[in-house]
């Protein structure tokens, strides 16, 4: 931190909170497309990290400015208030046009003179864009994103390259994505399948506090290392969010490409759909972005899909259902209602996770495994033989001693744990017996793979 | 605040509130300093019974209870020795810093809220090395015992037995295992093993304000009935009388000479900070708290001075002749309920100790955790066993440790753990001799059941400022009063000339009720 506070200000540029003006006001950071997906999520955080907001916008009242920001109006194509820059501190730029209406050049002018404005105040520009900014990208918004970054690196400013964001108030990209995933009858799925890197529009938002408070200039990448096939990404938005299972039409990639050049040569699409058509098309054929991100710099850990695509009723909800499988599986019975939400609460108020850290590592439990819980022995992390010790090992471990700790003390799963009639001794006897046999056939049979794998792969080696 | 206090008792644990009831017996004002707080509770009636609730009539969340970090946890008194939240407060109180040790705090009112309330009375074997005479200590072991109300079988303790209520019933694992042995106790004995019934500190009889026991199995969930003796139940009755002060929520970090008297600093509540004067200082604030302070008086740092334990084992035996019955006894009494002692001539202090547990009175989670196969196997599994259960636990005699405790510069207390090379050996010798003699009795050992606790876990502290004929610094002569610091005494498991494998909490209360009955004012 220090060291990159020392570059910033070997840069010649000011540090969050220059001492010089405001001293003991907040820090100020004004922000331009405070109204877009990411803007809406990017104004409480920042006010609850103890910054005042300028907010620009194409309308300054409508939604009125919660407390802590100032909207002023702002439109790309003309000059910014000069007014709303007056002793900025950082200038997050947010804003760019997604109808497709202004040119990649208009959009350049706009971001330079955003740069001005911020130059003649010494402070920092941080600039947002998403990683499907390609030259070969068919979105003008992509391709206007990627000239803007060029500016913004030029003048020292931070870039922040954002996979796809999701996650909160269904607003812009996002929106469309969950329409899909809503209403679509089927969706296609590429052949081959192109992965998208997401992210929740909450980290996100972590991640531009950080760049705020300060990182030297540069670009970073804000994503999850791994990427998912879109389609997928589709199919787990429409399940986790409708309870809906959407289903995949196997479509060549070649066949899309040319159905985009048929939109844009005979305009079948009004501008802004075709704009929105070609975003889509970009993101599914963009070739993998380099799995590294720079979230470490951040300190942002990107919480995986299951958990980001549940928030708020519906995470609760899906911690009811991943408690009530896991006692299921170790009871054969189901616990009360009031033993679920104490589990529900647990996982989600202190995280029955790794030590220090949120529900960010999911359990994993998929469809298959609420219907048919039995299944849920092959992520059981004390089955034969035992997996590896990983850190998600040590975070599944605790949660089903969790889920044990509770059944036991759950009226409808406490008798499970204890016999009351001397005669069940047989049957007891027999079930171990079964499930004994059991166990150890799938122990063998994994152990069995596991060597088979090995010995290939030695005399693949020799 | 001085002058008002003849003496001044830091700690409301087992000795502190053994010391004080002793001093307010004989009219001396006293202030007590307690790092928690005592207030007095009435009993209340258990909601339901363990076997209630394992037939689900009752409301489980009586077994669950909170592990200070907000998660769930079975079973507060068992597993509180390995308890982060309850002892990062310790830690953090106390500075301490472990290498090769685990660290068992206390919470308030001491050790004695955790414990098994196993108590019974050291022999001459165990007092070889102590510079006072074991009749000594006869009057205070049945003053405390008719104090704290004791309850036990007779005829094996004549120091005792004029003062025990009957005991509790013995569970059906335990009951069949004794009823075996006294039936042919020889081939026990020819391994030097033996069997009795444990002493416990739980009342069968109403005692005071606390109710008497009704077997209803929570023992180790906490008795709202009070009937499991614990050093706050103590205080209300002291605080009655007009000569005792009682000050909660005030940890004392320093004792400072001034003239005749000593001064000690302490913090809190909360941020204050305050001291108080007074010409004797009785210290009762636990084997580490207390040398801790009595480290610092005496300007020792970076010094290494012995701490002491009991090297301890757990392990389980199986009665088969049990297997798959059921296990809904209505009465359940849940602590260690057999006491068993291995003689081996040639081991340190002779011989190792320890008790049986029926597995009955645990919940079946805790097994269920140690086995190595999927969940719901292991829950049909231990469904199945447990009714057979018993869980053992063993302790070694304190010459085994070789800690060592060290009050650094900054203030920080540094505890390394060590035990003596020879200890494997010798625990295989009695790892064989008693399961050897169990298995006469039909109570086979769990192959892979019998492990050591890890070092410093089994909480049992003590010898920190022993009790010694010629007291060096840093030891006490037998009034447990420090060389070296006139005035200041030690009163609790810190002053133990050693720690012998047999439970040692009531003769940590007899001698400061020795000491606090002696006291030249």
């Amino acid at each position: 931190m220090e060291a990159s506070r020392a570059a910033l200000v070997s840069d010649g540029h000011a540090e969050p909170t220059p001492p010089d003006h405001d001293r003991g006001a907040a820090p100020l950071v004004v922000l331009t497309g405070a109204n877009g997906y990411i803007g809406r999520h990017l104004q409480p955080a920042l006010i609850a990290a103890g910054f005042r907001v300028h907010a620009l916008v194409r309308n300054p009242r409508t939604p009125p400015p919660r407390s802590g920001v100032t909207a002023f109006a702002y439109r790309l194509e003309r000059p910014p208030p000069a007014a709303a820059f007056e002793r900025a501190n950082t200038i997050v730029h947010g804003a760019a046009d997604t109808t497709g209406e202004l040119s990649a050049e208009e959009q350049v002018a706009a971001a330079k003179r955003v740069m001005e404005h911020a130059a003649s105040q010494g402070a920092r520009t941080v600039f947002l864009f998403t990683l499907n900014a390609k030259p070969s990208a068919r979105a003008n918004y992509a391709r206007a994103k990627l000239a803007v970054e060029r500016v913004i690196l030029a003048g020292g400013g931070v870039v922040l390259r954002l996979g796809l964001v999701y996650g909160g108030e269904p607003l812009g990209f996002f929106a469309m994505l969950a329409n899909l995933a809503r209403s679509a009858p089927l969706v296609p799925a590429f052949v081959p399948a192109p992965r998208v890197q997401c992210v929740h529009v909450d980290d996100v938002c972590e991640a531009i506090v950080s760049a705020v408070r300060g990182v030297p200039s540069g670009t970073y990448v804000i994503a999850q290392a791994r990427g998912i096939a879109l389609t997928a990404f589709l199919g787990e938005l429409a399940w986790r969010r409708h309870r809906r299972l959407l289903p995949a039409v196997p479509v060549p990639l070649a066949l899309t490409r040319l159905a985009a050049g048929l939109t844009t040569a005979f305009r079948l699409l009004p501008k802004y759909h075709a704009e929105r058509f070609a975003g889509l098309l970009d993101l599914a054929t963009s070739p993998n972005e380099d799995a590294t991100t720079d979230c470490e710099t951040f300190r942002v850990a990107p919480r995986p899909l299951e958990v980001g695509l549940a928030r708020g009723a519906g995470a609760y909800r899906e911690l009811l259902e991943e408690g009530r499988a896991l006692m299921f599986y170790i009871c054969r019975r189901r616990p009360t209602n009031s033993t679920l939400a104490r589990y529900a609460r647990t996982v989600a108020g202190r995280g029955v996770g790794i030590p220090g850290e949120s529900i960010a590592l999911g359990l994993g439990l998929r469809p298959r495994h609420k219907a048919l819980p039995f299944l849920i022995r092959f992520l059981d992390p004390r089955r034969l033989p035992q997996p590896p010790r990983s850190p998600q090992y040590a975070a599944r471990r605790r949660r089903f001693e969790l889920a044990l700790t509770l059944a036991e003390a759950d009226r409808h799963l406490a008798p499970t744990f204890h016999q009351r009639r001397r005669r069940d001794a047989f049957a007891a006897i027999a079930r171990i017996g079964v499930d004994g046999a059991i166990e150890l056939a799938l122990a063998l049979g994994s152990v069995t793979r596991r060597m088979v794998a090995k010995l290939a792969g030695r005399t693949v080696e020799r | 605040m001085s002058g008002r206090w003849q003496v001044a008792v830091i700690g409301g644990g087992a000795g502190g509130v053994a010391a004080a009831a002793a001093l307010a017996e004989r009219g001396v004002e006293t202030l007590m300093l307690d790092a928690g707080n005592a207030t007095a509770q009435a009993p209340s009636d258990p909601v339901g019974t363990l076997a209630a609730q394992r037939r689900g009539e009752s409301p489980g969340e009586v077994l669950l209870c909170d592990d200070g970090a907000g998660e769930p946890e079975m079973s507060p008194k068992y597993r509180v020795p390995a308890n982060a939240a309850a002892n990062a407060r310790y830690n953090e109180r106390y500075r301490t810093r472990a290498i090769d040790f685990t660290i068992a705090g206390a919470l308030d009112g001491g050790a004695t809220t955790f414990w098994g309330a196993i108590v019974g009375t050291l022999d001459d074997a165990d007092m070889a090395d102590r510079p006072i005479d074991p009749r000594d200590l006869f009057d205070s072991y049945r003053r405390v015992s008719r104090r704290i109300g004791v309850s036990g079988e007779l005829g094996n303790d004549e120091i005792l037995d004029d003062t025990l209520m009957p005991p509790p019933e013995l569970h059906p694992t335990t009951r069949l295992l004794y009823a075996r042995y006294r039936r042919r106790p020889d081939p026990a004995r020819r391994q030097g093993v033996r069997l009795a019934r444990s002493k416990h500190a739980v009342i069968t009889r109403d005692h005071g304000n606390r109710r008497s026991c009704v077997e209803c199995g929570l023992c180790l969930w906490g008795c709202p009935r009070q009937s499991i003796w614990a050093a706050p139940y103590d205080i209300p009755a002291l605080k009655a009388r007009a000569n005792f002060t009682y000050l909660g929520d005030r940890f004392a970090t320093a004792l400072v000479r001034r003239g005749a008297s000593w001064r000690i600093l302490v913090s809190g509540p909360g941020s204050a900070r305050g001291h108080f004067d007074a010409p004797r200082v009785l210290l009762a604030c636990g084997a580490i708290g207390s040398a801790k302070l009595v480290l610092q008086a005496l300007g020792w740092h970076g010094r290494p001075v012995a701490i002491k334990s009991s090297p301890a084992i757990g392990f389980a035996l199986c009665l088969p002749r049990l297997l798959g019955t059921p296990l809904v006894d209505e009465r359940l009494f849940g602590l260690p309920s057999l006491a068993f002692e291995v003689s081996v001539p040639g081991i340190k202090g002779e011989r190792a100790s320890g008790s049986l547990l029926p597995a009955a009175g645990l919940p079946a989670t805790e097994f269920i955790r140690h086995t190595g196969c999927s969940y719901p196997l292991a829950r049909e599994a231990v469904r199945f066993a447990q009714p057979a259960l018993v869980v053992g636990n063993g302790y070694f005699h304190g010459d085994y440790s070789r800690h060592a405790l060290r009050l650094l510069a900054d203030g920080e207390l540094e505890l390394t753990g060590n035990v003596d090379d020879i200890l494997p050996s010798h625990l295989a010798i009695v790892r064989k001799r008693l399961a050897g003699a169990l298995a006469r009795y039909g109570a086979f050992l769990v192959p892979g059941s019998l492990q050591r606790a890890a070092t410093g876990s089994d909480a049992r502290y003590g010898a920190t400022v022993p009790m010694r004929h010629r007291p060096e610094l840093n030891e006490s002569d037998s009034m447990g009063e420090v060389r070296g610091l006139p005035g200041v005494h030690v009163v609790d498991g810190a002053a133990l000339s050693n720690v012998s494998s047999k439970p040692v909490a009531l003769t940590i209360m007899a001698n400061a009720d020795r000491i606090a009955t002696r006291l030249p004012l």
